[in-house]
């Protein structure tokens, strides 16, 4: 997952495109391989203390990659400080959802909302929707 | 997932029993309020002073349905369904709200619950309550813009 979210995110230059890119990329892990998503998701939280350990380090090593999206706009300094772990856990609850309910195939379009979800704290709705949109656009 | 991680009988009571009693410290908080804004203050700080005054009965709300397989992730989605409803009449409160993607409301409590859980599992429950202004700023940016959400977030409260 690593791998392919941070290969996403190399192939964009402006962060808000990176974000969308991790994000499409996480999703359609998911969709493609929702045995090794699950262990990532509910298997993980299903799995006692180490389990849900695991489980938050992966959701801050998301988090931390939301970070930059503070330095957009002076404004942005003003965001909650749990702002990243609140929204990349909001996010992987959303993935563990479908797959828990069967319905990995669902990701790809759930990947849109994601985007703009996770932009418009930083950029504002309507960029975040301009942004999340120009993904859809392009095949998904 | 495994189903065998947890019997359904040592979770359902107290994830049930836990659920009420949160529910009605919840509503009660919030029916003190007239605004809705006002109402996801009091009711975010509700949870987070329930969850650092029991820390177990917030457990078996988190940690312990989540490692109960299948049924308790189940259980899990409908309590956060339910409190996910209650952020909706937020989206009427701007033009953009009913713009808002599908997914927030859900996501939104999630992310929430999720960092109750991880204060819970590392023992410092504690701190749950001085975590209030920076959830309901959280909870409420997406329907009143980040300015109004802090304010409301700032404003003295009595829990």
């Amino acid at each position: 997952l690593q791998a392919r979210v941070e290969t996403a995110c190399a192939s964009q230059w402006e962060w808000p495109a990176r974000i969308a890119a991790g994000i499409r990329a996480a999703f359609a892990f998911a969709a493609d391989h929702p045995h090794a998503a699950r262990l990532l998701t509910t298997e993980a939280l299903a799995g006692g203390e180490e389990g849900q350990l695991l489980h938050g380090r992966m959701i801050s090593y998301f988090a931390a990659g939301l970070l930059p999206g503070r330095e957009l706009d002076p404004r942005n300094e003003d965001l909650p400080t749990i702002l990243e772990s609140a929204m990349a856990g909001g996010v992987a609850l959303v993935i563990g959802r479908r797959l828990d309910h069967g319905r990995e195939g669902e990701l790809p379009l759930a990947a849109v909302e994601a985007i703009e979800f996770v932009l418009t704290p930083y950029v504002g709705i309507d960029e975040a929707r301009r942004i999340s949109r120009k993904h859809s656009d392009s095949g998904l | 997932m495994d189903d065998t991680a947890q019997q359904p009988e040592d979770f359902t009571g107290a994830f049930e029993a836990a659920f009420a009693r949160l529910q009605i410290r919840v509503e009660t908080a919030c029916a003190a309020e007239a605004e809705w804004p006002a109402q996801v203050a009091a009711g975010v700080r509700a949870a987070l002073a329930f969850a650092a005054a029991d820390p177990a009965a917030a457990g078996s709300l988190t940690s312990d349905v989540l490692a109960a397989g299948r049924e308790g992730f189940a259980r899990y989605d409908r309590m956060l369904g339910h409190f996910g409803e209650r952020l909706l009449p937020g989206r009427a409160l701007r033009p953009e709200g009913e713009r808002l993607p599908e997914i927030t409301e859900k996501a939104m409590t999630g992310g929430l619950a999720m960092l109750i859980a991880q204060r819970l599992d590392i023992g410092r429950a504690a701190e749950l309550p001085a975590l209030a202004e920076e959830a309901i700023q959280f909870v409420l940016t997406p329907y009143l813009g980040g300015e109004e959400a802090r304010r409301v977030a700032e404003k003295p409260s009595t829990y």
